[in-house]
């Protein structure tokens, strides 16, 4: 077993340790108890804080019904149960001999007091937020501080504001459930009742916007908490629980607005319900009336149930008129074909290209002349100053890009023959014009 | 009938507003398509053009139909409908009218008083309606059998629960069609004008005792 395997804490296996549980968690009578004690130092009732064995012992007592105060035993067996409680609730010192509560008492009876008291102070909530939100605004500086006010700020305020929101629901299902026709039924005024849970329920309204104006700060928190820009994967993993923390916030507040808004208007029948009192049982036995005494007929296929004919059927509306809709089918139809864009002509650039494929033909042919001349008077004189030839083209025809296509294609042919021969004289320089070529000299043999 | 200078029907003014052209065509055939309207959802605008409206189209409804345009409940949770049922002299022809099945109709009464009379306020299961329908109420159950599932309801089997619960789905669906419910899936949620199915049968419920007098 590794080091990191050693420290990880088993909370469900460790409380389901056979003594534990029942030291975390007392049976009623120690609870009680336990109660009066708490309440007995939040009133200031013992010195100190701290009471004696005979305290507890008497509270015990005030427990129990005289019968089972008459066995000889209670005393021991109630000193066994101070002992259980002594592992996590209270704390025995023996210079003084008197019992102080442990930290964990004290959390337990306080979270139990508050759940059950709701004590509602959107108010509060208001501060923590706006706190929270400056403590974070503190922190935002370095990781570590970051994760102080997760762990430390956050997580102090959590509960509580938690805790809030838990309240109003649990409110709005205590007054549905006073509704229910049995808790109805029972109360000697059922329409004060009504009255007093159709009140509540706006009370709790009440509330609930308060609460969501209380917890505005979070959004900016959220808002913060988004924008944190960190590659520390636990800083990360915080960031998103602790939003979604909030954006539940947020929308347990929208679903009790949407809960009371269904609730309301219902109530409001309800109150229409209960100026007949006499109605709701009529409406059962209109009920079983129509069970009883509805025939079925069979009307084509089916069978129908048809009422009797005290009561006349819904007539509700019209049957849908059928509107026929012309949709023109578009395979039979094909959309007409596009027209064909015509260009117009550029007669200029035509002729100009004319002209230029004109010259480039003509030039191919003016070339073929010249190389044929060349080669003629090759086969005639068995030898030919290529590089004059040159000049005299250039001279001819005043293009120098007929004069060079030529000397080449000559120098071309005569390389790839074998009767031909080049010589170029590189020390011989032919000049023209400007123009410097080395003596080249073809000759056949 | 009242006449202006022009000599038009005066009620019918209501058609030159800039809101009649935007909204009469489609909430007239909502209406006549049985449909609810109340100040809910998407049909807040027509609500409001029905309130706006209201005594122009009241006049109109049974002078060109023979039906009568009606607003039940009011204060702040009413809701708008054609009156079919008071039209004896009604202009709709007889084929095109629909009445909504007496089993759904008995459904409507059941999951009423479920949620009103015995204070399901938050009743918004269908399964749990169906399953309530089905066992909670040993008193409805043969005739439920014997007029839902049509069957003779002395064996009790499977099938016929299931063919409870199939009338009750199907009523609900209706219900929403009529605008009486929100309906997604498992959910369902009754609108204000599903006070409409108790309003209906008012005058029969209250006089129930003397109906029943009469097959004894």
């Amino acid at each position: 077993m590794n080091e990191e395997e050693e420290n990880i804490f088993n909370f469900e296996q460790e409380a389901s340790k056979p003594h534990t549980y029942r030291a975390l968690f007392p049976d009623e009578r120690e609870g009680i108890v336990i109660i009066h004690l708490y309440e007995g130092i939040v009133n200031g009732r013992y010195e100190n804080n701290r009471f004696t064995g005979e305290d507890i012992h008497r509270l015990f007592e005030a427990t129990m019904t005289a019968n089972q105060k008459e066995t000889t035993y209670v005393k021991s067996y109630n000193k066994d149960r101070i002992k259980t409680l002594q592992k996590f609730f209270l704390s025995y010192d023996e210079e003084t001999r008197t019992y102080s509560f442990q930290e964990y008492g004290l959390n337990f009876c306080k979270i139990a007091k508050e759940t059950l008291e709701g004590s509602f102070k959107p108010t509060r909530i208001q501060i923590i937020c706006s706190s929270l939100k400056m403590q974070l605004d503190a922190a935002l500086g370095s990781e570590k501080t970051l994760k102080d006010w997760f762990e430390i700020h956050f997580e102090h305020y959590h509960p509580t504001l938690k805790k809030h929101i838990d309240f109003l629901d649990r409110q709005i299902d205590e007054s549905v459930t006073k509704l229910r026709k049995d808790t109805l039924a029972q109360h000697l005024n059922p329409l004060q009742l009504l009255r007093n849970v159709s009140d509540d329920l706006k009370e709790v309204q009440r509330k609930n916007e308060d609460l969501r104006n209380a917890f505005t700060e979070t959004n900016s928190i959220s808002l913060m908490l988004t924008e944190i820009d960190s590659d520390n994967r636990e800083i990360l993993n915080l960031i998103e629980s602790k939003v979604q923390f909030f954006d539940s916030v947020q929308s347990r507040l929208r679903s009790t607005d949407r809960r009371l808004d269904k609730i309301q208007p219902k109530i409001k029948q309800l109150f229409a319900a209960f100026r007949n009192p006499e109605y709701s049982a009529q409406t059962d036995r209109f009920i079983r009336f129509l069970l009883k005494y509805a025939t079925l007929e069979r009307v084509s296929n089916y069978k129908q149930v048809i009422f009797p004919k005290e009561v006349p059927e819904v007539l509700l509306k019209f049957k849908r008129p059928k509107y026929i809709l012309f949709d023109r089918d578009k395979d039979l139809f094909p959309t007409r074909s596009k027209l064909r864009k015509e260009y117009e002509p550029d007669l200029g650039a035509e002729k100009e290209n004319q002209v230029i494929l004109d010259k480039a033909f003509d030039d191919y042919e003016t070339i073929e002349d010249w190389v044929n001349l060349i080669l003629a008077e090759l086969r005639k004189s068995k030898q030919v100053n290529l590089s004059e030839i040159y000049f005299k083209i250039l001279e001819e025809s005043a293009d120098f890009s007929i004069a060079t296509k030529a000397f080449f294609n000559v120098i071309d042919l005569c390389y790839s023959k074998e009767q031909y021969d080049i010589k170029i004289d590189k020390t011989n320089l032919v000049k023209k014009e400007g123009l410097i070529i080395w003596n080249t000299i073809a000759t056949e043999h | 009938m009242e006449h202006d200078s022009d000599g038009t029907l005066d009620f019918l003014r209501f058609q030159t507003e800039p809101d009649a052209q935007a909204y009469f065509g489609e909430v007239d055939y909502f209406l006549k398509d049985g449909i609810h309207i109340q100040e809910y959802g998407d049909q807040i605008p027509y609500y409001r053009f029905l309130k706006k409206h209201k005594p122009h189209l009241e006049q109109y409804y049974p002078y060109f139909y023979g039906i009568h345009l009606k607003e039940e409940n009011l204060e702040a949770d009413s809701y708008f409908f054609l009156d079919f049922n008071t039209a004896s002299r009604g202009k709709i022809p007889w084929t095109y009218r629909d009445t909504l099945k007496n089993e759904y109709a008995i459904i409507g009464i059941i999951t009423y008083k479920i949620i009103f009379y015995e204070g399901n306020l938050e009743l918004n299961s269908i399964s749990k309606l169906q399953e309530m329908i089905r066992n909670d109420y040993e008193e409805y159950k043969e005739g439920l059998i014997r007029l839902l599932a049509q069957s003779s309801g002395d064996i009790k089997i499977d099938d016929d629960d299931e063919r409870i619960d199939a009338v009750v789905l199907n009523a609900l669906k209706n219900f929403k069609r009529l605008g009486w419910m929100d309906l997604d899936q498992d959910y369902f949620e009754p609108r204000t004008s599903f006070n409409r199915i108790n309003s209906v049968y008012e005058k029969q419920i209250k006089d129930i005792d003397q109906i029943i007098a009469n097959y004894q």
